[in-house]
């Protein structure tokens, strides 16, 4: 492990995803939400009425909810000075080479283009509010597979679409669930036909680079009977002293014995509201893995969910929060049971340095006709210094006959003895207690694929750095 | 460790001085109950226990908070509840351990076990955790499992009918909770429940 040239943590962030680009936007609308601003954005996306009405009828709803009454305080956001749409591109391109320089440098510097020579299968890469590059291997195309955004998905796939968006995730399901129905722009769509199995990762990467903005891309995932496939997102922004907003809604079909993968590294800067609803619906023996790690953003408020709606269905979800520099991860899961025999597994570490708080909120519910449920909860919490914190907050609420539910949580300090081992084998306290870090979160990292799990044990390195010690 | 029994009351504001046992025994005869305890540990080295013992029967409906805070160093406390469920019954269970920031050193623990013997039960658990302080050991785990299949068949092939066979198990996982007790009086008090 090095020993010179240590950074402090803002240091090396903005170093490697930090950066801003000047702002040389096609189309962006002023700070604030109307009517005005929502048909703009469908009008310039060249939108049926079906979506104009509905973007509308969610800013209604938007209106109407109020804030959450729990959880982290979110009073500073302010949504009239926000801007809601900025498009840096008139279309979305399929070669690098035609994406403009500064969004083409962006994703150079964050290794995109590399990273998918090397090991994916298709990328999306979004800039702002749209989609500026997206790409798809030749072979997994003529499959039938589709991977776009959701505008081309919206124009060219419209049954497909309107059958599925906006019916696991409706826009009166929470106050950001319905800003983003109003404001969506760019995200995912993807399909993967009946015993079609990927097996390389598709990713999409999001990018803010603009200050005060908003960001409501929208991701729609059907993988279809027997099918396979993993999802990989990043997310990354410039560090700025005024706070952004990003609010996506996430929605995963996984159809009859299907299985598939959502894995978020989710690095955004210090400044960013990261405020995201995902869920996954998960049909007869169909599996759903969620596999999310947070170390970035201001406030990061997550549950992603498995609505477990036939027999035999599976829903998993393993988390890593990291919050340091008065950062709040309140992060979590939720398993709905709403058949019999169904199971889960919640696994959930956090980390907690430097003032940062993490909270662990999850449900864990088992519906009156669901016989014969199983579900086991671990939370594991780690408090590095005294300004620190952690929460845990379980709920799980058993109706159906025969269930088997478990949980489980602790919180503990860096034991002295196993810091002490290291210390005397040459390893200095900032190098212990990253090693004791990686150890602890271990189980999770090693379910990412290896160059994700290589990222991530670099970053908590970096971040350990600055932090501690 | 002294023990006291909370009863005839819904309310508890506890703030021990000395370690002690706390005992809530649910009463069997009672449709619905309500019960809340805060234990408040404003002196440092003092350990106390809070064991809740419930059988609840036919469609009785129970809803329970233990509330545990750690102000000061040095503090420890084990919260435990034993529930066994027939059918139709109801219990919600809201358990909270706070640790400040100044109560170093402390431990806190909180355990909830239901044994569901009936059909149609209802069983929430939310045990929360507030930890502000780095130097501590804070957990809790919460289950809910129905009766083992293979134990009540086994008693059933040697005779014993399905109710005999139930009730034997439910004293097996009270008599767990008796052997882990290791105030004398409490013991009693435990004993004199279950009869």
């Amino acid at each position: 492990m090095k020993q010179v040239g240590l950074k402090k943590l803002n240091d090396a962030y903005a170093d490697k995803f930090g950066f801003s680009m000047p702002e040389k936007s096609v189309l962006s609308f002023d700070f604030g939400l109307s009517e005005k601003v929502i048909e703009n954005i469908s009008n310039s996306k060249k939108e049926p009425k079906w979506m104009k009405d509905f973007r509308l009828q969610s800013l209604k709803v938007f209106y109407q909810k109020k804030m959450p009454n729990w959880g982290p305080s979110l009073a500073e956001i302010d949504f009239d000075q926000i801007r809601y749409f900025i498009k840096d591109t008139d279309i979305e391109n399929k070669t690098w080479d035609d994406v403009p320089k500064e969004i083409k440098d962006t994703f150079d510097r964050l290794g995109v283009p590399q990273a998918e020579k090397e090991f994916l299968a298709g990328v999306k890469a979004q800039y702002n509010s749209e989609v500026a590059y997206s790409s798809l291997q030749k072979e997994l195309e003529e499959q039938g597979i589709i991977f776009c955004s959701m505008e081309e998905a919206l124009q060219k796939h419209t049954e497909l679409f309107k059958e599925y968006f906006a019916t696991l995730v409706p826009a009166a399901d929470n106050k950001f669930a319905a800003l983003n129905s109003a404001a969506w722009s760019g995200g995912s769509f993807v399909y993967i036909p009946p015993n079609t199995h990927v097996k390389r990762p598709l990713q999409s990467y999001f990018r803010i680079n603009a200050a005060r903005m908003g960001q409501f891309e929208r991701t729609l995932i059907i993988a279809d009977e027997g099918s396979s496939a993993h999802y990989v997102e990043g997310c990354t922004a410039p560090v700025y002293s005024e706070y952004s907003l990003h609010a996506a809604v996430v929605e995963v079909f996984v159809k009859k014995n299907a299985r598939f993968r959502y894995t978020t590294i989710q690095n955004w800067s210090g400044n960013i509201y990261n405020l995201v609803t995902k869920r996954a619906k998960v049909f007869q023996n169909g599996i759903m893995e969620w596999v999310d790690g947070n170390l970035g953003a201001k406030m990061t408020m997550k549950y992603p969910s498995c609505y477990l709606v036939e027999e035999g269905a599976y829903g998993e979800m393993l988390s890593i929060a990291y919050a340091k520099n008065n950062q709040i991860q309140d992060t979590g899961a939720k398993m709905l049971h709403l058949a019999k025999n169904t199971s889960s597994k919640i696994i959930a570490k956090s980390v907690s340095v430097a003032g940062g708080q993490s909270n662990y909120r999850g449900l864990v519910y088992i519906a009156k006709a669901a016989a014969n449920c199983k579900s086991k909860v671990e939370c594991d919490a780690l408090i590095l210094d005294d300004k620190s914190s952690t929460n845990t907050f379980p709920d799980m609420k058993i109706s159906g006959d025969n269930a088997s539910v478990a949980h489980e949580a602790s919180v503990s300090e860096i034991e002295e003895e196993k810091l002490y081992y290291l210390m005397s084998r040459g390893l200095n306290k900032t190098e212990a207690m990253t090693l004791l870090v990686a150890g602890f979160i271990e189980p999770i990292v090693k379910e990412l694929p290896l160059e994700y799990a290589v990222e991530l044990n670099r970053l908590i390195e970096l971040e350990m750095e600055g932090s501690v010690g | 460790m002294q023990t006291v029994l909370l009863q005839n009351q819904e309310t508890f504001s506890l703030e021990p001085k000395v370690d002690t046992l706390y005992l809530v025994l649910l009463d069997k005869k009672a449709n619905d109950g309500k019960i809340k305890v805060d234990l408040i540990l404003k002196n440092s080295d003092l350990n106390c226990q809070l064991l809740f013992l419930g059988i609840l029967k036919n469609k009785s409906n129970w809803q329970l908070e233990s509330n545990i805070r750690h102000l000061v160093p040095r503090s420890s406390c084990l919260t435990e509840v034993y529930l066994s469920q027939k059918d139709e019954s109801r219990v919600d269970f809201f358990g909270q351990i706070y640790i400040d920031q100044k109560a170093s050193q402390t431990k806190s623990f909180l355990k909830e076990q239901s044994l569901v013997i009936g059909e149609a039960i209802y069983n929430r658990s939310r045990p929360i955790l507030e930890i502000f302080n780095n130097r501590v050991k804070a957990s809790h785990s919460a289950s809910s499992s129905r009766i083992n299949e293979a134990d009540l068949f086994y008693l059933m092939s040697r005779g014993f009918e399905k109710i005999e066979a139930e009730k034997i198990l439910e004293e097996a996982f009270f008599n767990k909770v008796l052997d882990s007790v290791k105030v004398d009086s409490a013991k009693e008090l435990i004993k004199e429940y279950l009869c």
